[in-house]
């Protein structure tokens, strides 16, 4: 019978949403509708039961499976199925099918896909094993099958594509092992996997899947170097390029909803095990700090919240400088001891966790890079209008990205550089020993011995004279110190080089000049010289910065208004040459942040010492005007003769070769886009 | 994750010879498919085969062809449309007539029956509204509505351009506010 006039056009039916939604039922009472808004409300509520409705209607799990194993039988019978993926050793036959897998297949995949191959039809691991998690016995095995997978492959594009897909994949075992975490979190029998050996446990197997993410995204990088160099068609390195451009950026995507995932629950985490102060500290912190530098932000939340419960196991008055004591107490631990140590560990590698994540995003953004770099290379070359224009677009989706980190920096400057004015932690010393620390700085420059020997001679004059307006000029090899600049008008002697940490502040047009003064003169390029700066002085040239990137940035916005091969590889080179100053920038500026976080804990530890050892010396206070210049003078050399044995230079010096390295290669690579 | 990246991924899976990736494929896509061509056939049985037929139809065509599929959730729509209509077409029989094979089948197949009855009611009431609709009306209301397609999706569906489509369904809705007038 067929329903269609079943139901009379008043509806009957008096429980049916029909008959609700056309006797007006749904109205409030006393509320008076135009007729309009009887329509609207009787349509929403139509759509709603059509839609409720509609989803009940579901096959049966019984239909589903039968018909789900029927569907992919019929699917492997098909020639198609044969031929895919296995179809080498489907089409060679015999002897020649073991020279085949002995000399071209590697070893190991082999070996892993002849042990899957075997065991999938009799057992049914390969199955298992597609389903098999970092740290599951089967993993290794699923790693092999997707490696063999690729090795199979039979065109560049297709290896691609899945070493990309596989990358993804990774990332799933990422969210699901997190979600494991969490959903164990909430179940409290559960809890106590998710205590410290069970999230160190968890996090190992997150690093083992963004390891191998790393890998592909590495071996994509590779492909891409490959297909570059190789004389391949122009169709074909076009489409694996915009390929590879384009799925990273959905990685990014993924893997930025992972990191955020982390961050949560670390927060989560350290929220729980701080009490009502610290809270309201974290939420005045996480008020002021802007949203793009929330990582952070958020992990140095954790590190101090973390201290901050070690700090209440041993006195109810908590400090933060009480908490490395706490921490490192011989005193056996009670058990509220232990699960604020515990606490402490968890933070730690959620910190670990998040620098893991930070890596994997940087090496989603360099196969970005290289593949927008392969992208515009060819499309330079190519007489395919069309290509061009897509090499525009992306080079300006690129350029949209850059500037956000430019502005990103941007408020990272202006933090950081809030922070040192306006004082952290409240107490004013601290900004003094901060302002005043020197910072080791090392520039390349091409110079002679003479050169290197007269800056150091002026480095110390420099130190002597107090004179904080020297600026530093690398390019001449001419090394000047930037004598501690205190906010203090008295202004304090410090000793310099006691207190150094390394940090390279040259910028990549810097470099890249040098790099072109040295392919013209022949030069080769000198050890490095060291020069010293104040923390402040970093700042300062770090200010600069985002104006120099977003001049290149403009540059390159200006050579794209007009699509010509040249603009094209000009705007490519100054892109990357914007994206690298940020990228130093962001670099300088982390560890500039590292070293005042150092420092300040160093200063407040020092200062706990003095006044334990000191009696009555508990209630000096810092800020009193008064006090302020002889205690200041004491405190602050007590710290930099402290510092010279706590300040590790290499710990925190970057590898200014590998940059310089880094920075050559994107030079001449620019250069032959350019040519 | 982005939905069609990873469909993209699963189907790659299944070319590089992993029939657990279109396993996950046809999990993820049975459900909406099975209900989109339920609606359309009205019987149980037929819209069974009609299922399996889609999934046959879709790895033929990812195997055999090189062109990228933009977005693999409209594209099944559209193979089980294509299906659909040539079912139709072969059996002569006229496009959607409310049958009640399908709601009786309803409870033996998904519903559990008790204390159901009212929402078997509902299904039939709001259903027999829809099938007022002209056939390309009824289509985009219950691509909209019911299968949740956006503007996009369904202009892939269809073929047509989304302008085209968003037209066709502001129709659609008017047409329909008059019916529940």
């Amino acid at each position: 019978m067929s329903l269609r006039g079943s139901v009379p056009a008043t509806a009957a039916i008096p429980s049916s949403t029909l008959y609700v939604f056309r006797t007006g039922l749904l109205r409030r009472p006393g509320y008076r509708t135009s007729r309009n808004d009887n329509y609207f409300m009787r349509l929403n509520s139509f759509k709603k039961s059509l839609k409720n409705n509609s989803l009940e209607i579901t096959p049966s799990q019984e239909w589903k499976e039968k018909s789900r194993d029927m569907v992919l039988s019929q699917i492997r019978q098909t020639s198609a199925w044969k031929e895919s993926g296995t179809h080498h050793q489907s089409k060679l036959g015999g002897a020649f099918n073991l020279v085949f897998a002995k000399y071209v297949l590697k070893p190991v995949a082999i070996s892993v896909l002849a042990i899957a191959v075997v065991t999938s039809s009799v057992f049914g691991t390969a199955q298992a094993a597609q389903a098999a998690l970092p740290g599951d016995s089967l993993y290794p095995i699923k790693l092999g099958i997707e490696n063999a997978q690729v090795s199979l492959a039979f065109s560049e594009e297709k290896k691609t594509e899945l070493e990309i897909s596989f990358a993804n994949t990774r990332l799933e075992e990422v969210v699901e092992i997190l979600e494991d975490v969490v959903t164990k979190k909430q179940e409290p029998e559960k809890l106590v996997e998710v205590t410290k050996n069970g999230k160190i446990k968890s996090n190992v197997n997150v690093k083992e899947a963004i390891t191998d993410f790393n890998k592909k995204m590495d071996s994509v990088q590779k492909r891409l170097e490959k297909i570059e160099k190789d004389d391949k068609s122009e169709k074909s390195v076009l489409k694996i390029s915009n390929l590879v451009n384009e799925k990273t950026l959905v990685l990014e995507e993924n893997l930025l909803q992972i990191k955020e995932k982390v961050i949560q629950g670390a927060t989560t985490d350290s929220a729980d095990s701080t009490d009502s102060t610290d809270k309201e500290e974290k939420g005045a912190t996480t008020d002021s700090a802007d949203s793009t530098d929330l990582l952070d932000e958020e992990r140095e939340e954790a590190i101090t919240n973390s201290a901050d419960s070690a700090d209440s196991a041993n006195s109810t008055d908590s400090t933060d400088e009480e908490g490395k004591e706490g921490e490192e107490s011989d005193i056996a631990p009670t058990s509220t001891e232990e699960a604020e140590i515990i606490e402490i560990v968890m933070n730690q590698e959620d910190e670990d966790l998040l620098d893991s994540i930070n890596v994997a995003l940087s090496a989603i953004d360099d196969t970005n890079t290289k593949s927008l770099k392969v992208f515009v290379g060819k499309a330079v070359k190519s007489e395919n209008e069309e290509a061009k224009k897509e090499a525009v677009e992306k080079l300006q989706a690129k350029i949209k990205k850059v500037e956000k980190d430019i502005t990103d920096s941007e408020e990272k400057i202006e933090k950081i550089t809030s922070d040192v004015k306006e004082g952290i932690e409240d107490s004013e010393i601290l900004i003094e020993v901060l302002t005043d620390s020197i910072i080791e700085e090392k520039v390349q420059v091409s110079s002679d011995k003479v050169q290197v020997e007269e800056g150091e001679e002026d480095s110390n004059v420099a130190a002597d004279s107090d004179d904080s307006t020297n600026d530093v000029d690398g390019e001449e090899g001419e090394a000047t110190v930037d004598e501690a600049d205190s906010t203090d008008e008295d202004g304090e002697e410090v000793e310099e080089g006691e207190e150094k940490i390394g940090i390279v502040s040259t910028s990549t047009s810097e470099i890249l000049i040098k790099d072109d003064k040295k392919e013209e003169s022949g030069v080769i390029e000198e050890p490095s010289i060291t020069e010293e700066k104040s923390i402040k002085k970093v700042i300062e040239d770090v200010q600069g910065k985002p104006k120099q990137a977003k001049s290149n940035i403009n540059d390159a916005k200006k050579l794209l208004e007009d699509i010509s091969a040249d603009g094209l590889g000009e705007a490519l080179g100054k892109m990357l040459q914007a994206k690298e100053i940020v990228k130093q920038t962001s670099d300088n500026i982390d560890v500039v942040e590292a070293e005042i976080t150092k420092q300040a804990d160093e200063a407040v530890e020092n200062e706990e010492k003095e006044n334990t050892t000191t009696d009555g010396a508990d209630d000096v206070d810092f800020t009193d005007e008064e006090g302020e210049e002889d205690e200041d003078g004491k405190i602050l050399g007590e710290e930099v003769d402290n510092s010279d044995s706590l300040l590790d230079v290499d710990s925190v010096s970057f590898d200014d070769k590998t940059i310089k390295q880094e920075s050559e290669s994107e030079s001449s690579e620019t250069a032959i886009l350019t040519e | 994750m982005s939905d069609s990246f990873n469909d993209k991924f699963l189907i790659a899976g299944s070319l590089a010879g992993d029939d657990q990736a279109f396993g996950k494929l046809y999990d993820k896509y049975i459900d909406e498919i099975y209900r989109f061509i339920l609606m359309r056939v009205r019987s149980n049985e037929e819209a069974q085969d009609l299922t399996n037929e889609v999934f046959l139809k879709i790895w033929q065509y990812i195997s055999t062809n090189d062109s990228d599929i933009d977005n693999v959730r409209a594209f099944l729509y559209r193979m089980a449309r294509n299906i659909v209509i040539d079912g139709y077409r072969k059996s002569g029989k006229e496009v959607l007539a409310l049958d009640d094979d399908m709601i009786e089948s309803l409870p033996d197949e998904s519903i559990d029956l008790e204390g159901e009855i009212e929402k078997e009611d509902e299904l039939k009431s709001v259903l027999s509204v829809v099938d007022k609709l002209p056939d390309h009306q009824r289509e985009l209301i219950l691509m909209k509505y019911v299968q949740d397609l956006s503007v996009k999706e369904i202009a892939q569906v269809l073929e047509k351009s989304r302008g085209a489509v968003r037209v066709s369904l502001h129709r659609a809705v008017k047409k329909l506010k008059t019916l529940l007038k």
